[in-house]
């Protein structure tokens, strides 16, 4: 492990597709640009042609060099990585920093057996990894993860107990895998297809001035006896084909989504065209989160998240998602096989009665300048916006009776809802800081409100009995 | 604990308040006075401008004389062997405890206004947060500075 190596060659040509990408727009123009006609000048000929190849030619001697110059080795309980063609930047990742070691497979690195190795620290950007070797093979991927997991074990986890040694041997023990149909749910509730269609409503609205769409339209309409149907059943065909892309989207990223366990890691692995294959130590886990979107709640489904030291998290950063979708009752015995050591079958304490009408005015604060504004310029229909009022009204008290909290042992337990709900278990000794603040309204009813942080998460619950917060906050001091 | 941490910060820290409150109001002062020559011109309605100052003058009173009293009775904060509590705030007042062996790192920092009153700022900072005490006795956020950096390096605790 210690000679330095290169990259597969193929790296030569995924650098390429990765430089015209961010190059396409230079391109694009001199093509515009230069002129082709019988009438065009040689310039015009060169600007058209000529630049693009230049452009397409450097790259290509780019991406070799880069290739040729690009070397990683371990030395040292170090992973070292040299690069640059003029410029030479070396990174070298102590081995005890490494967090997480991400093997994908996209699809060119599929075609010939290797995959794409990002290695990832605690704490860092969470957008760009430390370190990424875009492809060698899978066999090599395998090596550097054992040789850093042996080399950290025999360094610094002393702790290890013996019999915890012996269970080592074992293979990965699958605790988790979402079948087709489950991920099929998944995708048909996640919020996904919503953002496809404000992409495709944004979309058609962009290309407004090109096509005539008044002039399509009136057409339509003479065609038609009613137009106006006609147009909102092509907009209900649009709605429809996005909503389809984008549960499609969904099914391709979390296909075949499975958790598997060994003695020291959480191994993760979804994607059908791009496989993804995340490495979380257990030990650097900072707690647990379930997630509930309304639509999934209602059907009784969840998502189950851990909560990380760093790195990428794809829903919000630092957070790792765990089971994509999962019906409640199962949670429990679910986290007992991943880890073991959180209880999440447990009974909450609410929030005290009178507590009721600041939860529930809460949200209605928010619309009511809204409602006002269009009462008062969409008069006198406006005032329909105050039907909103008690729907608002309801989800401040649904967010009422779910608030709460929980002390067991060593874990503390929170739970609040405004439209998507959150319940957080962590230990006290990945918490942070604990804080405890009130407005003198919350004074004068003697209410609390409890925020506790976590490494890269944090979690707040408003008015707590003052009581159950001086409950908490003994529980988390230490004198 | 459930009381109030005993520690108060230096008094001086109101007379720095206040004159940042000071600037922060004549700042306030420009987009008034463009107001009132625009309503000159223009011969908008006097009781505006009258309005404005009025407003004007009602901050000028909450950030000078105000709020600086009231923050500095609620700033408080406490450093025991094993955990730093803080409380501040203004309308909303918050106790934060943090355990030493939670505290990654504590800076020391003295901007031009506190060094003319021979203050500083001490920052403690632990993997998810930053917290600070403004505007303490300069030798005391030194002392302060190595105490928990001291006591820090003592805790220990697997993460």
């Amino acid at each position: 492990m210690f000679e330095k190596k290169r990259l597969h060659p193929v790296s030569v040509f995924l650098f390429t597709m990765g430089y015209i990408k961010e190059a396409i727009f230079p391109i694009l123009i001199a093509f515009v640009l230069g002129e082709s006609g019988e009438n065009a000048s040689v310039l015009e000929l060169f600007i058209r042609f000529g630049v693009p190849a230049i452009i397409v030619v450097l790259i290509l001697a780019g991406s070799f060099f880069n290739w040729l110059r690009f070397v990683y080795w371990l030395e040292d309980d170090e992973f070292r990585v040299e690069h640059g063609v003029f410029i030479r930047k070396k990174r070298y990742i102590p081995l005890e920093r490494i967090q997480s070691i991400q093997i994908t497979e996209g699809v060119l690195q599929r075609i010939f057996g290797l995959v794409k190795v990002r290695v990832e620290t605690a704490g860092g950007s969470g957008l760009e990894a430390e370190a990424e070797l875009v492809a060698v093979t899978k066999q090599e991927a395998k090596e550097i993860q054992d040789y850093i997991k042996k080399k950290k074990e025999n360094n610094w986890d002393v702790s290890a107990v013996p019999e915890e040694a012996e269970l080592s041997e074992k293979e990965n023990q699958t605790i988790f895998q979402a079948d087709t149909a489950t991920i099929f749910i998944l995708a048909l509730t996640s919020g996904g297809a919503f953002g496809v269609m404000a992409a495709a409503v944004a979309f058609v609205l962009q290309f407004d001035e090109l096509i005539p769409y008044e002039k399509i339209f009136s057409e339509a309409q003479y065609l038609l006896a009613e137009g106006v149907s006609a147009v909102i059943i092509m907009l209900l065909i649009a709605v429809v084909i996005a909503y389809c892309i984008a549960i499609l989207q969904t099914m391709i990223k979390y296909y075949g989504f499975t958790v598997e366990k060994n003695e020291k890691d959480l191994i993760i692995t979804h994607g059908l065209l791009e496989r993804r294959n995340i490495t979380i130590p257990i030990r650097r886990i900072q707690g647990i989160e379930i997630a509930e979107n309304p639509l999934r709640s209602i059907f009784g489904y969840a998502s189950v998240y851990v909560i990380n030291e760093g790195g990428s998290g794809e829903d919000f950063p630092g957070a790792v998602m765990l089971c994509p979708l999962i019906s409640k009752q199962q949670i429990p015995g679910m986290i007992k096989m991943c880890l073991p050591g959180y209880e999440t079958d447990v009974d909450f304490i609410s929030v005290p009665e009178r507590a009721k009408f600041r939860y529930m005015l809460r949200p209605v604060y928010v619309i009511l300048l809204p409602v006002l504004v269009g009462g008062y310029f969409f008069h006198p229909y406006g005032w329909l916006f105050f039907l909103a009022v008690p729907f608002f009204l309801y989800l401040g008290y649904r967010s009422y009776t779910f608030a709460g909290w929980n002390i067991m042992g060593d874990q503390l337990a929170l739970r609040s809802r405004f439209i998507r709900s959150r319940t957080v278990y962590m230990y006290k000794n990945k918490i942070q800081s604990l804080e405890n603040s009130a407005t003198p309204f919350q004074r004068r009813k003697q209410l609390r409100t409890i925020t506790a942080h976590v490494m890269s998460s944090s979690m707040k619950v408003r008015d707590l009995d003052v009581k159950d917060m001086v409950q908490v906050y003994q529980w988390y001091s230490r004198e | 604990m459930l009381g109030e941490p005993e520690n108060q910060i230096s008094e001086r820290a109101m007379t720095v308040w206040r004159i940042q409150g000071l600037i922060l109001s004549f700042i306030f002062l420009i987009p008034v006075i463009i107001f009132s020559v625009f309503s000159y011109f223009f011969h908008w309605p006097v009781w505006m401008i009258a309005l404005l100052f009025v407003l004007w003058l009602a901050g000028l009173w909450f950030f000078v004389i105000f709020s600086p009293k009231l923050r500095w009775k609620i700033w408080r904060y406490e450093v025991r062997e094993q955990e730093i509590e803080i409380q501040h705030g203004l309308w909303i007042i918050k106790k934060t405890l943090i355990p030493m062996i939670r505290v990654q790192h504590v800076d020391h920092t003295q901007g031009p206004l506190l060094k003319k009153y021979q203050l500083a700022t001490v920052q403690i900072s632990t993997a998810a947060t930053t917290h600070e005490i403004p505007a303490l006795d300069e030798q005391e956020a030194e002392e302060l500075r190595r105490l928990i950096s001291g006591l820090a390096r003592v805790a220990d605790e697997d993460v």
